[in-house]
């Protein structure tokens, strides 16, 4: 890499890696291990720089991975944090924005990671489902029953059609008929 | 009422600061392609001549950063202010280690002499056979350490160098231009002829990174990494009861002029150790022990998740609040408790296997000890491999 290649390195890095941050923890809810997550995959992103057409797209793919893989490891099976609900310094949180928060969190943790992915690179990132099934290798109808699967189980957790706007529960409908 | 976007962006709302630079990204790229290189290398090499590769491997290696392993580069330091250079050896019956503590300034490795083993109480009337050492090599940076600590001492010839031998007390010589190396003894352990031969043999090679056996999100503001290893600087001799130590310090401490290793004892630290479960436990108050108050029952350290059953913990107070009379009000394993009126923590990990200890000689609110143990997960102390480099096992403000 010379030094106008690493340059633009530093500039992606520097544009993208709070929202590959973000991309990673809704993945896998946990923010050291979407930052591995990150790291990871920006080092990866690093050797291939040059070989790579569209860095967004590509560390994007590679951190979702990354944070889906991050659960997998045996490093971090040997002990459970003690919650990560709590908060990152002692702060009282009883607010109402933090108890949805906590709401929304514990639905989401009832996704498996894959699922909470497709969601996440569809609904957060915009991603169509094609582009979805290519971020994470696999096939558009798989991603469809994610999405159908994902929103339904939402929809059981915070309470059918409490929180999920009626555009969602149609794209359910209408998901399920083609999945 | 939120769209699904809206959803997922409340799910992220307070995320805390990155812990990674740009700097730091670019410089795990490099690391990265450095070892695939290298893999490369030995394997290509390997496969068609293996000859070639100790040729080759070092020169892409040092092409990258790092220390080269050529003979004439037997002797170096790390390249960063935590690594190893320094490679355990045996020689005559006497071993000595790999480094167990580095700081910017010296890394320093024990000596042990054959089975040299102690018998410790566990607490709970039985005992534990442990490893003892009673000698401590330091290798110094060039330019830490005062030869003045030795003037006074006999010369003698350290291979093809003088040294300086303090009868009973310690052989120090140079290993290179203005840097020293140092072997302490306790009395009667080592003699005169047993340090040269170790010092003799002594050789330095590639630096290699330090790592720690946990990974932490969470340190008090304005503390810096001090010094860190499988043992703390305190306690680098003696028995092998620590798995992993770190100190952290306010203010920078300066490398320079030294007549021997920091241990912290003037600066304003925060320490961080962890012990086997059986050793921890005989270090807290008894009435903190969970084996002894409970011995006929036998400790039950299966992970708890349950926050229903941690103590409460009220953040206006800064602690855990801690059953004192109570015995089977005893938190659960993984949440953090505090000795009334210290700066000193605990957190058993969750399979109960061990305990990490959180001290402070600055009087921390012990809330801050607490987010501190909240925030470190560790991985297996017992296997090395597992251990994280710095910028992994760190908060970057640390590093």
């Amino acid at each position: 890499m010379n030094s106008d290649e690493e340059t633009n390195y530093r500039s992606f890095v520097d544009a993208q890696a709070h929202s590959l941050r973000r991309l990673a923890y809704l993945t896998c809810g946990d923010w050291q291990l979407a930052e591995d997550a990150v790291f990871t995959a920006l080092a990866k992103l690093y050797t291939r720089w040059r070989r790579v057409d569209r860095p967004e797209s590509y560390a994007r793919s590679m951190v979702v991975r990354a944070a889906i893989d991050e659960g997998r490891r045996p490093w971090w099976r040997r002990e459970q944090p003690a919650g990560h609900a709590i908060p990152e310094r002692a702060v009282p949180d009883r607010t109402d924005e933090v108890d949805e928060r906590l709401r929304i969190h514990a639905a989401l943790d009832r996704l498996p990671r894959r699922r909470r992915a497709v969601l996440v690179l569809h609904y957060f990132e915009g991603l169509t489902v094609q582009e979805t099934a290519e971020a994470l290798d696999c096939p558009e109808a798989t991603v469809k029953s994610h999405i159908v699967r994902g929103l339904r189980t939402l929809r059981e957790v915070l309470g059918a059609g409490a929180d999920l706007p009626a555009g969602e529960l149609d794209e359910v409908e209408r998901y399920a008929r083609h999945a | 009422m939120p769209d699904m976007r809206e959803l997922l962006e409340t799910a992220y709302a307070g995320e805390p600061p990155m812990r990674h630079s740009t700097d730091d990204f670019v410089a795990g790229g490099r690391t990265r392609r450095a070892r695939r290189r290298a893999a490369w290398a030995a394997g290509a090499a390997g496969t068609i001549l293996a000859v070639a590769a100790v040729a080759v491997v070092p020169q892409i290696v040092a092409g990258h950063g790092e220390v080269p392993a050529s003979a004439q580069d037997a002797i170096r330091y790390p390249v960063t202010a935590f690594g190893y250079t320094l490679t355990g050896y045996t020689i005559g019956g006497i071993a000595v280690s790999d480094p167990v503590n580095v700081t910017p300034g010296y890394q320093q490795a024990r000596i042990r002499r054959g089975d040299e083993a102690t018998r410790l109480d566990r607490g709970d009337g039985t005992s534990e056979k442990v490893e003892v050492s009673s000698s401590v090599l330091t290798v110094y940076r060039y330019g830490v350490f005062d030869s003045a600590a030795v003037g006074g001492g006999e010369p003698v010839q350290v291979g093809g160098t003088t040294g300086r031998y303090v009868p009973d007390t310690m052989l120090a010589w140079q290993y290179g231009p203005d840097a020293w190396a140092v072997i302490r003894s306790a009395p009667g352990h080592l003699s005169l002829n047993d340090m040269v031969h170790v010092a003799a043999a002594m050789r330095i090679g590639p630096s290699r990174p330090a790592t720690l056996p946990w990974r932490m999100t969470y340190l008090p503001a304005g503390y810096q990494l001090s010094s860190m290893g499988l043992v703390a600087d305190d306690s680098v001799s003696g028995a092998h009861v620590q798995r992993g130590a770190a100190r952290f310090t306010r203010q920078p401490e300066r490398y320079s002029g030294l007549s021997g290793p920091l241990t912290g004892a003037d600066a304003d630290s925060l320490r961080i150790k962890v012990f086997p479960l059986w050793y921890g436990e005989s270090q807290l108050p008894p009435l903190l022990r969970r084996t002894s108050a409970q011995p006929s029952a036998g400790p039950s350290y299966e992970p708890s998740l349950d926050p229903s059953r941690w103590p409460s913990y009220d953040p206006s107070a800064g602690s855990s609040v801690w059953p004192t009379s109570d015995p089977s009000a005893y938190p659960s394993p993984v949440d953090p408790f505090c000795v009334p009126g210290q700066s000193r923590c605990f957190r058993y990990t969750a399979d109960g296997a061990y305990l990490i200890e959180a001290t402070a000689t600055a009087p921390e609110q012990n809330g801050e000890l607490i987010q501190v143990l909240r925030g470190t997960r560790l991985a297996d102390p017992d296997d090395p491999t597992t251990w994280s480099e710095l910028g992994e096992a760190l908060p970057r403000p640390a590093r």
